[in-house]
């Protein structure tokens, strides 16, 4: 029987290698997932009794397990309480949470984790932040003053291997489109040619 | 000298080429930070810093020499053409999307360029001076110097090599290089002057000669610090970095532990006619070095390369203890309460893995230990076992 070269070896080392990196890794330890990022505005809205802010957002993954808003609390001074609720399409409060002012910096992202709701990609939610503060002056929102969007971002968790497996693939497959295609052929070309070198 | 299966190097570069895309630490990126402004004409880091800090995206001061930031900001100018386009703009983004990059893995590959380089000189170096593929292989595929180098992602592996290269330069009595290779090592980072009594003493015919040529090696240092040596930030820059403190800690009446302990390797070194006493001078530094300090995990990249000679000559006993020991370090380094050194790592892949709970966190919470201490713990068990690894090697040579 023909000897078989061991460098011949590499090439499923190497698939294993990035297969590992890129998809097992992520698929056992990466559960939760980012799913929407407004993230754009600059701008700061005042959030008081007379400021509330409703958002709403169509869900990108299933389901959804935070969400999170841009708030600032200028010079820490104060200490009112911040409402965030989640509605329904039906506008019906499904969660919600009461945080002070200490608890917000100038500015922070707060994070509403909650137990995954069952939704499923394409449903309709709401936001809806609100304050007990009295004055205009204390606590803002970061979001656009013309359309009353506000920023935010969510997480979604994937419920079994299988659903990781999938949302972690779609992930890589999305990062590896946004990357600079010169750059990818560049750097695959330079590792095909080195394992050419080595087998040849 | 042996012949290199070439096979066998180009295999060496290609494990290199798939582990440097996928790995970073912010180490990396706060170098390159600073040092991007010597291409905007900045010649003065440590004043730019302190005046600019209020709006400046990264308000840490610059911690290392002045050297440093030329030799880096000129790696940074040459390496600039092949830069991802929005390179700069992830160096100075330190907000909440600076994880999100999907360019990352090409922005860790272009950054550890030099790296790479400088990783197979010091192959090739200790293939030199050992003569031996074994050395060279073993340096080439052990797991420590590619963690060191391209996970941790920091530049000691440039020292490093200029450390080893003076030891090659003395090895072949060619004194002025040598001295010469260590002098820009240690104007580029601190530590190689631990090595230069080591140096010093190599040759003891030629004392005279040598204290002319240790002065030399001192001016690449004492040139690159003078136009700074008057201003206030340069100073709390310097001695921000804490090496000198971090070795002065641990005290024993009063008396620092590792100085002293490191005067009678230095004694033991000069008196000795082993073969190796230059190598085991160095390992022994390194096992009290890593008890008797706080040590960052980049700093066993200083010593690493002079190890590979005792580790691949060793008994299988010694080489259980090496084995053993390294397990232990990685222990202590997984240990840190610091995510970046643990799932941190893996940011290019997924920003996601920093928010996953780092060993320490996990121990804290699901455990009723508290991890500082066993951290402590595991580097006391280090400073045991260094301190016998370090007599047994006494005793040897």
């Amino acid at each position: 029987m023909p000897k078989i070269n061991n460098f011949y070896l590499i090439i499923p080392g190497e698939i294993i290698f990035i297969f590992f990196l890129l998809i097992i890794l992520p698929t056992i330890f990466l559960k939760e997932k980012p799913g929407i990022s407004q993230t754009s505005s600059k701008n700061t809205l005042p959030l008081s009794v007379k400021n509330s802010y409703i958002q709403q957002f169509t869900t990108d993954k299933n389901n959804l397990n935070s969400f999170s808003v841009l708030l600032k609390n200028p010079e820490l001074k104060s200490n009112d309480f911040v409402y965030l609720e989640l509605l329904n399409s039906h506008k019906e409060t499904i969660q919600s949470l009461k945080t002070s002012g200490i608890s917000i910096s100038d500015p922070s992202w707060i994070r509403f984790k909650f137990s995954p709701i069952n939704s499923k990609k394409g449903d309709i939610f709401y936001l809806k932040i609100t304050s007990n503060s009295q004055k205009d002056n204390l606590l803002y929102i970061y979001g656009d003053k013309n359309t009353n969007n506000i920023n935010f971002k969510t997480t979604f968790i994937s419920r079994n291997i299988k659903e990781s497996f999938k949302d972690n693939l779609n992930q890589q497959i999305n990062n590896f489109k946004s990357r600079n295609i010169f750059q990818t052929g560049f750097y695959l070309f330079t590792i095909v040619l080195i394992n050419i070198l080595i087998l040849i | 000298m042996p012949k290199i299966n070439k096979k066998i190097i180009f295999l060496a570069i290609l494990i290199r080429l798939l582990v440097m895309p996928f790995f970073y630490h912010p180490d990396i990126k706060s170098q390159l930070f600073h040092m991007q402004y010597l291409s905007h004409g900045v010649t003065n880091i440590y004043d730019f810093v302190d005046k600019n800090k209020s709006h400046l995206p990264y308000p840490n001061i610059y911690v290392y020499l002045p050297f440093t930031y030329y030799f880096f900001g000129s790696v940074d100018f040459a390496l600039s053409p092949i830069y991802p386009n929005d390179l700069y703009q992830w160096l100075n983004d330190w907000g909440t999307s600076q994880n999100n990059y999907p360019n990352m893995i090409f922005f860790m590959l272009v950054l550890k360029i030099p790296y790479l380089i400088f990783d197979l000189l010091t192959g090739f170096i200790l293939y030199k001076i050992y003569k031996s593929k074994k050395v060279l292989y073993f340096w080439l595929f052990n797991p420590i110097s590619i963690y060191l180098i391209y996970i941790l992602g920091n530049f000691d592996i440039i020292p490093a090599f200029l450390t080893l290269l003076a030891f090659y330069f003395i090895k072949n009595n060619k004194q002025l290089l040598s001295y010469f290779s260590i002098g820009i090592a240690i104007a580029l980072k601190m530590y190689p002057i631990m090595f230069l009594p080591f140096l010093f003493f190599y040759d003891k015919k030629n004392i005279f000669k040598n204290i002319k040529y240790a002065i030399f090696s001192l001016l690449p240092l004492i040139l690159s610090i003078l136009p700074f040596i008057k201003q206030k930030s340069f100073y709390d820059s310097f001695l921000g970095s804490g090496l000198t403190q971090k070795i002065l800690e641990y005290r024993i009446f009063g008396l620092p532990i590792f100085p002293t302990l490191f005067i009678l390797i230095l004694i033991a070194y000069i008196v000795s006619k082993s073969k190796y006493k230059f190598e085991i001078a160095i390992l022994q530094t390194f096992l009290i070095f890593i008890g008797l300090v706080n040590f960052h995990p980049q700093w066993i990249m200083w010593f690493f390369p002079f190890l590979i000679v005792i580790f691949t000559n060793a008994k299988t006993k010694d080489k259980i203890f090496f084995t053993i020991f390294f397990l232990l370090i990685l222990v202590y380094i997984v240990l840190f309460n610091d995510n970046y050194l643990t799932w941190g790592h893996l940011i290019p892949i997924d920003s996601n893995f920093i928010n996953l709970t780092s060993p320490y966190q996990l121990i804290k919470l699901r455990t009723s230990f508290d991890p500082a201490i066993f951290q402590k713990t595991i580097h006391n068990l280090l400073l045991f076992l260094g301190i016998t690894g370090s007599i047994f090697y006494a005793k040897n040579k």
